[in-house]
């Protein structure tokens, strides 16, 4: 307790404030995914693929606008080589995040920012199977559009160098799955995709994403980033679908 | 102090990366009875014809449950499966096994009651074409005055073959009597048909209702979703006289087929009734690999009649013999031929 104390007491000696910049950029990178859909089968699929985001910061004195937009494509491999599931995701988020604080930390500057925003999330995936000649077995698919809760943490560490942590969490979602029992594609129309569905509690959809990123600022004008994110989502209708990812991305962003 | 906080995100990407088991848990156990539980719980949730079948799914469980043990080897494993789903006796249940094993439910062996290779040479004279990667032949009968097309199925990626009905159709547009022959097709993907079956009407129309389940009681089904077939602009069509033909193994897609033409009024089904597999199907795994197809959804009648296990029946009723086929006779293209001489026809629009 008195070691907290002492790390995020305001010292007298405030550091020196960054100028205020805005930000727009792109990162690639490696997604570690594993999915069990039990609609689909029950087996977990995982495997890891690429992954990219565009991410588009608009900052004030006390504020900062997200707008942010990531993709995801693999082939995802299960314990038996007969099966596979060919898997893409897309998502997109706005956060209006609001300076709650500023403190000095290990004699550097941590910004904190609380808010929240909306996140849409799309995961559609088509089962495979290499056994017989009609090849698929199912398509199924989870989307999300939440309204979220939101913090955002930045930690300055001299001019160049910032750490920053960011936690979304929905509060409230509309959540859309397959019907409760879906044909093989190609041999009917009931069981279509549907953009949204039905209105779910976050208890019920259970989710977070966790963002880490070291970034360094190369020049003014640009800035290069290393970035952890986790991403876990739960659902149980019509059946338990759970999937996690692990994206490790770099990227690089314009200031101005 | 400074280092924790870098080392912070280093410490929770190990900390995820490694937590599959305790975030999804791990992959069902591989073991006998663990198979046998997802199996039939499979079908207990989905499968659409326990009720009209009149099977008692729960006293099946009683009865090849017992026999499952740890012990049990894959092979009687297999057999256990085979004997359980035989109850069903379902065209559109099967399971593929061990070493390219597959078992299918029906037991219906099939019989030779139509041979494409006598129409081509016996009633085609040679004289016939393929299209659409060897799905269709085709060619006239009756000094040209009839037309015959054959479909050996409807798989396939649409864009590739199924096309060829429109040249077909505009090749044979001068005959005065098509012969739509689907005997001995066993189906595919209802795109297929629904393409070609749109060379036949120059009307949207209604051709079936679709009921899938949608709850864990064996008749819990959504309400009907009516299937329709529109026309297709500037492509040719074909609605002069039309004869299907159908017997016991034109089976699934091609039986929604026979459905779509019973409706056309210019249309008759010559023939035996379809197989009654009029289902559409998903696929099911196991976590011993195996891979297993069955019914979740039923096509009806337009008018809402339930045929699984009846087939679509035909409006006139000639039947095939193995022993007439191989003395290079079939009757019900002879029978064909005959009732469209004597019943010349101009083409009527539908009803719809």
């Amino acid at each position: 307790m008195i070691l907290c104390s002492a790390a995020f007491a305001q010292n007298k000696e405030q550091p020196k404030k960054n100028k205020i910049t805005n930000s727009i950029g792109v990162s690639i990178g490696l997604s570690d995914f594993h999915v069990r859909d039990e609609l689909a089968s029950p087996l977990i699929y995982r495997h890891m693929g690429i992954t990219g985001s565009g991410e588009y910061v608009l900052s004030g004195e006390n504020y900062k606008h997200l707008f942010e937009a990531s993709g995801y494509y693999d082939i995802l491999k299960s314990s038996s080589e007969h099966y596979e599931a060919e898997n893409g995701r897309i998502g997109g988020r706005y956060n209006y995040l609001h300076k709650i604080t500023e403190l000095n930390l290990f004699k550097n500057r941590l910004t904190v920012f609380g808010g929240g925003g909306i996140y849409s999330f799309l995961n559609y995936s088509f089962y495979r199977e290499f056994i017989s000649e009609i090849g698929l077995i199912t398509i199924s698919y989870y989307m999300l559009h939440s309204a979220e809760l939101s913090i955002w943490l930045d930690y300055s560490i001299g001019s160049s160098n910032q750490l920053s942590l960011k936690l979304n969490l929905p509060l409230i979602s509309n959540a859309s799955r397959p019907t409760y029992s879906t044909a093989t594609p190609g041999t009917n129309q009931v069981g279509e995709f549907s953009l949204f569905g039905t209105m779910a509690a976050f208890w019920e959809t259970p989710a977070v994403q966790l963002k880490t990123a070291y970034s360094f600022k190369i020049s003014k004008l640009v800035s290069i980033s290393a970035q952890y994110v986790f991403h876990y989502l739960y659902y149980s209708v019509p059946r338990k679908i759970a999937m996690y990812m692990n994206d490790f991305r770099v990227g690089i962003y314009f200031l101005f | 102090m400074r280092n924790f906080v870098l080392i912070l995100p280093v410490f929770l990407t190990l900390l995820f990366i490694s937590c599959e088991d305790v975030i999804l848990g791990t992959d069902p156990e591989n073991t006998p009875e663990n198979n046998f539980n997802i199996l039939w719980g499979e079908f207990d949730r989905y499968y659409t014809s326990f009720v009209i079948k009149g099977i008692n799914w729960d006293s099946l469980y009683s009865v090849y449950r017992a026999q499952i043990t740890p012990q049990i080897s894959e092979q009687e494993l297999w057999h256990n499966f085979e004997n359980l789903l035989h109850e069903l006796n379902d065209i559109h249940v099967y399971i593929f096994g061990p070493n390219g094993k597959v078992f299918f439910s029906s037991n219906r062996p099939y019989k030779p009651e139509f041979s494409l290779p006598l129409v081509k040479y016996k009633y085609l004279n040679n004289h016939y074409k393929s299209a659409g990667e060897q799905r269709f032949t085709y060619g006239r009968m009756s000094g040209d005055s009839i037309g015959y097309i054959h479909i050996v199925d409807f798989f396939g990626e649409s864009e590739t073959w199924v096309k060829d009905i429109d040249r077909i159709v505009q090749e044979l547009s001068d005959v005065r009597a098509m012969i739509i022959d689907i005997r001995d097709n066993r189906g595919g993907y209802d795109e297929n048909f629904q393409y070609i079956g749109s060379s036949f009407t120059t009307y949207t129309m209604n051709y079936c209702q679709q009921i899938t389940r949608n709850g864990p009681n064996h008749n819990d089904f959504t309400p009907p979703v009516f299937r329709s077939l529109m026309r297709r602009e500037n492509t040719p069509s074909f609605t002069k006289q039309i004869v299907v033909l159908t017997n016991r193994f034109t089976g699934s897609a091609a039986e929604v087929c026979a459905l779509f033409f019973k409706l056309l009024p210019y249309s008759k089904q010559i023939g035996d009734s379809t197989s009654g597999g009029i289902g559409a199907i998903r696929g099911f795994q196991l976590p011993n690999g195996w891979l297993y197809y069955f019914p979740v959804m039923l096509n009806l009648t337009v008018e809402g009649n339930n045929i699984e296990n009846i087939g679509v029946p035909p409006d006139i009723c000639v039947k095939n013999t193995e022993q007439e086929i191989r003395m290079h006779f079939d009757r019900q293209l002879e029978y064909t031929l005959q009732y469209l001489s004597k019943n010349k026809k101009t083409g009527n629009k539908p009803n719809h």
